[in-house]
C-alpha cells in the first residue's frame, strides 16, 4: 500500500504516540495528587487571615486602633482582599473594623493597587479597584477614570461603583452620558449603582439634571432619581416634562411626579388621563392607586371603560386600592352594559381575592 | 494495487495528517486558556466576584413538550441557583400529555394578563403564567410548533440583556450561571458564551441539586463521557484562540437578547438551531462589523441526559449530523471569504472538512483498509499498524484532554472514575468509534436524499 519510508514513518508516529499516552498518564495522577495538596494549603492561608483580622480587631478600639502586622509579604495580594471581603461577611458594618481596614488598605496594599491599575490584564485592574473601594485619594482619581473606560465590563462597573462612592464629577458625568447608549445591556446597574449615592453626588446629579437637554440622558437621570428621597427641586422641569413629546420621556417625568407627591398630584395625573398614547392612561391609572388619588375616582372610572385592556386593567386594581366604595363599583358593574369592562373588573377581583387567602 | 486505490490511500493520509496537527494545534492553544480561566475561576471566587457588583438580570428559557415531570429537576437546579438575579421561562411547547398540568399543580402557577411584545415573529402564546411559589419562574403556554419557535416566544417575552437556553433534561451547577456570567462580564463585549456540559446520566441528584457524579453504567452512556470531555474542554476551549467556536451545545448557552433579535432568532427550519444560531451571529458579527465576540468557558456547568442504547445514540447522531450539515452549508459564503477575516479562512474550512465532513474521510479509510486486505494489497500486519495510529492518536488526544481536565475543572476525581475512564479512552476505537462514523455517514445520506427529494430536513 505504501512505500517502507512511509510505513517506517508510521511505526515511528505510533510510538510517540504510545510515549505521549504513557506520560500524560502519569502526569495525570501527578496532578491529582499535587491539587489535592494546594486546596488544603489554600483554605490554611484563609484561615490565617482570619485569625488575624479577628486579634486586630478585638485588640482595637474607636480611640485606639492597633496596627495590622506587615501581610503582603506573606500573602498573595489577591488572598488579602478575599478575605476581608468573608471576614465582613461575619462582622456587618463595624465601624472600627471600617478604620482598621482603611488602615490596611492605606499602607499595604494601596501601593501594589496603583501599580494593578495601570496593568494590561483586567484581573489586576480588578484587584486594584477593589483595594480602591477600601481606600483611596485624590490621586487617585484619574486611575478610576482611566478603569471607567475599560472595555471590561466587570472593571467599568466595579470604576462606577467607585466613582460614586467617591464623589467623582468627571466619572460620574461620563457614567450619566451611557445612559443614553442604544445598547445598554450594563444600564440599569448603573442607575442601580445610583441608590447608594452621597449627598454630594446627589447634587453633582441635579446641577447636571437641570442643565441636561438630551431626552434620554434625562429619562435615565428619572430613573436614578426614582432610587433617591425625593427632590424637590426637580418638580419644575418635571411638570415641563410630563407633557413631553417623546413618549419614554413623558412616562419618566409622569413617574417621577408620583413620586415627588405635589399637592395637586390628582389634578396633575388626571390632566393625562386622555393622553394619545395607552401607556400614558394605563400608568395614570396605577399611580392613582399607588397614590390613592380618591377624590378622582370617576377618572378612574372613565378609565375603566377605555378601549385598552391595560388600562382597563389598571384602573380596575386602582379601584380596589383605593377604598372600600371602588371595590363596590366594581361589583356593581353589569356585563350587559359593558363586557370589556366588567372582564377587567372581574380579572382584578378574583386577583384581589386569591390575595386575600393567601 | 489499482492507481485509485493508491491516490485515495495518499489523501486519507494527508487528511489524517492535517487533521492530527489541527487537533493537536487545537489542544495546545485551548491549554494557556484553560489554565487561565482556572486559575481565575479558583483564585478569584467566581461568586464573590460577582458578588462584589449587582449582577446583570440573567433570564433562563427552557423549552418543554411533553416532558411531564421530567423537567421538574432541570426548572429546580435553574431555580436553586446561586446567581442572584436570575429569571426562568418555561415554555411549554403544547404538550399533549399533562406537562402543564403537573407544573401547575408542582410550581403553583397562575395565569395572568401580558403582552408579550412580538419582536420575532412567533406561534401564538395562549396563556402566561407565574409562579406563586417561585417568583422568578414565568411558564408559557404556546401552541406546539418548532423547538426554535419556543425559544423564540420565550426571547420576546425575556426583559433582560441577557438570556440562556437549557434543555429539560440538563441539569445545571449550582454556580453556571454565575460562570457564564463571569465569561461575559471579564471580556469585551461578548455577545455568546457557551459552556462544558458532562454527562449526567446515573449521576445522584435530588430536586434539581447535584449530588454525586458517576460515570454511567450503560457502555454507551460511559463512552460519551470520553466524547463529551474531548468535544468540550479542548476542541470549543481551542477555537476561543481564532474567535470562537462555530457551534456550541443547546444543553446550555448565554447570548446577549439584543443580539439574537438582530438576527430574527432561531431558525425554525433546523433541528440543530443551537448551532444554527452561533454560526449566524458569526457571520452578523462580520458583515456588520461589530465590535463583539463569541467565545466558550471551559468551566464545567451543565449535566445532560445522554443516550445510554445504541438506537437511541443513533438516532440523536443523525439529527445532529443533518443539523449541522444544513447550518453549515446556510453559512457557506463565509468558506474562505476574508470579509470574515480568521472565522471565514480557518474556522469555517477548518470546522467543514475535519468536523463536519470528517466521517465520509473516516469511512472511506476503513473501507479501504477492508477492501485492500481481501484483494492482498496490504498485509494483515501494515493495516494493524494503520490501525495502531488510529488508536493512538485518538488515545492520546484523549488523555491529553483528560489530563487537562485534570489541572482545571476536573469532577472525576475518584480512583475508580479515572480507572474507568482510562479504560473507555482505550476500547473507544475497538467498535465504537466506526459505529458513530457509519451513523454520521447515514446521517450525510439521509440529508441529501430529502435534499434531492425536496423534503424537509
Amino acid at each position: 500500500m505504501f512505500s517502507g519510508e512511509v510505513l517506517y514513518f508510521i511505526q515511528i508516529w505510533v510510538m510517540i504516540n504510545i510515549l505521549i499516552i504513557l506520560g500524560l498518564t502519569s502526569s495525570i495522577y501527578i496532578v491529582q495528587f499535587i491539587s489535592a495538596r494546594n486546596k488544603a494549603r489554600k483554605t490554611k492561608t484563609t484561615d490565617e487571615l482570619l485569625r488575624i483580622f479577628h486579634a486586630s480587631l478585638a485588640a482595637s478600639s474607636d480611640k485606639k486602633l492597633i496596627t495590622i502586622p506587615s501581610l503582603s509579604a506573606k500573602h498573595h495580594y489577591f488572598d488579602i482582599i478575599l478575605t476581608i471581603n468573608k471576614f465582613e461577611e461575619d462582622i456587618e458594618n463595624n465601624a472600627v473594623w471600617l478604620k482598621l481596614r482603611e488602615q490596611l488598605a492605606k499602607e499595604q496594599l494601596v501601593a501594589t493597587a496603583r501599580k494593578y491599575a495601570k496593568s494590561r490584564y483586567w484581573f489586576k485592574n480588578f484587584q486594584a479597584l477593589m483595594c480602591f473601594n477600601f481606600y483611596m485619594d485624590a490621586t487617585d482619581d484619574l486611575l478610576v477614570e482611566k478603569l471607567l473606560h475599560s472595555k471590561i465590563p466587570i472593571i467599568t462597573l466595579h470604576a462606577c461603583r467607585v466613582a460614586i462612592k467617591y464623589s467623582m464629577p468627571r466619572a460620574i458625568n461620563t457614567v450619566i452620558d451611557w445612559l443614553n447608549e442604544t445598547r445598554k445591556p450594563n444600564r440599569s446597574l448603573y442607575i442601580h449603582y445610583f441608590k447608594s449615592s452621597s449627598q454630594e453626588v446627589i447634587t453633582l446629579l441635579l446641577e447636571r439634571f437641570l442643565k441636561e437637554d438630551h431626552p434620554y440622558i434625562k429619562v435615565g437621570l428619572y430613573d436614578i432619581f426614582a432610587n433617591l428621597l425625593p427632590q424637590q427641586q426637580l418638580l419644575a422641569m418635571t411638570l415641563i416634562d410630563s407633557n413631553a413629546e417623546l413618549l419614554e420621556l413623558k412616562l419618566a417625568a409622569l413617574r417621577m411626579l408620583s413620586h415627588l407627591q405635589p399637592e395637586n398630584l390628582g389634578e396633575l395625573l388626571a390632566a393625562e388621563h386622555q393622553d394619545e398614547h395607552w401607556e400614558v392612561r394605563a400608568l395614570i391609572a396605577k399611580q392613582m392607586g399607588i397614590y390613592a388619588v380618591t377624590e378622582k375616582a370617576n377618572i378612574l372610572l372613565s378609565l375603566l371603560k377605555d378601549s385598552e385592556w391595560w388600562v382597563r386593567l389598571n384602573a380596575a386594581h386602582a379601584l380596589l386600592q383605593l377604598n372600600d366604595e371602588g371595590k363596590q363599583t366594581l361589583l356593581q358593574l353589569n356585563k350587559e352594559d359593558d363586557l370589556y369592562a366588567y372582564e377587567a373588573a372581574q380579572h382584578a377581583l378574583q386577583h384581589y381575592n386569591k390575595k386575600l387567602e393567601n | 494495487m489499482p492507481h485509485f486505490i493508491v491516490i485515495a490511500n495518499f489523501i486519507i493520509l494527508v487528511y489524517f495528517l492535517i487533521l492530527a496537527i489541527g487537533y493537536t494545534l487545537l489542544l495546545i492553544a485551548s491549554f494557556p486558556g484553560i489554565m487561565r480561566s482556572n486559575l481565575e475561576a479558583k483564585y478569584g471566587h467566581i461568586n464573590k466576584l460577582l458578588g462584589t457588583i449587582e449582577p446583570p438580570p440573567v433570564t433562563i428559557i427552557m423549552p418543554a413538550y411533553n416532558e411531564g415531570e421530567a423537567a421538574f429537576d432541570a426548572m429546580l437546579s435553574v431555580l436553586k441557583n446561586t446567581y442572584q438575579n436570575t429569571k426562568l421561562i418555561v415554555i411549554n411547547d403544547g404538550s399533549t400529555d399533562n406537562t402543564l398540568e403537573l407544573m401547575i399543580e408542582r410550581f403553583h402557577l397562575e395565569a395572568i394578563p401580558c403582552i408579550v411584545p412580538e419582536k420575532i415573529k412567533t406561534a401564538a402564546i395562549k396563556n402566561y403564567y407565574i409562579s406563586r411559589l417561585y417568583p422568578q419562574l414565568v411558564v408559557l403556554d404556546t401552541e406546539h410548533s418548532h423547538t426554535g419557535d419556543s425559544m423564540n416566544s420565550a426571547i420576546n417575552a425575556c426583559q433582560s440583556p441577557y438570556f440562556a437556553s437549557v434543555d429539560a433534561d440538563t441539569l445545571l451547577e449550582k454556580e453556571a450561571i454565575s460562570n457564564l456570567m463571569y465569561s461575559v462580564l471579564t471580556q469585551p463585549h461578548c455577545v455568546c458564551v457557551g459552556g462544558s456540559v458532562y454527562v449526567l446520566n446515573d449521576c445522584e441528584f435530588k430536586d434539581g441539586e447535584f449530588i454525586e457524579q458517576h460515570i454511567p453504567e450503560h457502555f454507551v452512556a460511559a463512552i460519551q463521557v470520553c466524547e463529551y470531555l474531548r468535544s468540550f474542554l479542548f476542541a470549543r476551549s481551542g477555537w476561543n484562540f481564532l474567535n470562537g467556536s462555530l457551534s456550541f451545545a443547546g444543553a446550555f448557552t448565554l447570548f446577549e437578547r439584543q443580539a439574537a433579535l438582530d438576527i430574527g432568532g432561531y431558525d425554525l427550519n433546523n433541528f440543530a438551531q443551537d448551532a444554527e444560531i452561533v454560526m449566524h451571529l458569526h457571520a452578523h458579527i462580520y458583515e456588520n462589523k461589530l465590535p463583539a465576540k463569541i467565545r466558550f468557558t471551559p468551566n464545567l456547568l451543565a449535566w445532560t441526559d445522554v443516550p445510554d442504547t445504541f438506537g437511541s445514540y443513533w438516532n440523536q447522531r443523525n439529527h445532529w449530523q443533518r443539523g449541522l450539515l444544513y447550518s453549515i452549508l446556510s453559512y457557506f459564503r463565509m468558506c474562505f471569504n476574508p470579509r470574515y477575516k480568521i472565522t471565514g479562512l480557518v474556522t469555517y474550512p477548518y470546522f467543514l472538512l475535519f468536523e463536519v465532513l470528517s466521517p465520509l474521510f473516516e469511512f472511506t479509510a476503513y473501507t479501504l483498509l477492508v477492501v485492500e486486505l481481501i484483494y492482498g494489497y496490504t498485509t494483515l500486519h501494515n493495516a494493524a499498524l494503520y490501525f495502531a495510529l488510529a488508536w493512538s492518536f485518538i488515545t492520546a488526544l484523549t488523555i491529553g484532554t483528560f489530563l487537562l481536565s485534570n489541572l482545571s475543572f476536573n469532577r472525576y476525581y475518584k480512583l475508580q472514575d479515572t480507572l474507568i475512564i482510562f479504560l473507555l479512552i482505550t476500547v473507544e476505537m475497538f467498535g465504537f468509534r466506526q459505529f458513530k462514523v457509519v451513523c454520521r455517514c447515514f446521517g450525510i445520506g439521509h440529508f441529501i436524499i430529502n435534499r434531492l427529494l425536496g423534503k424537509k430536513l
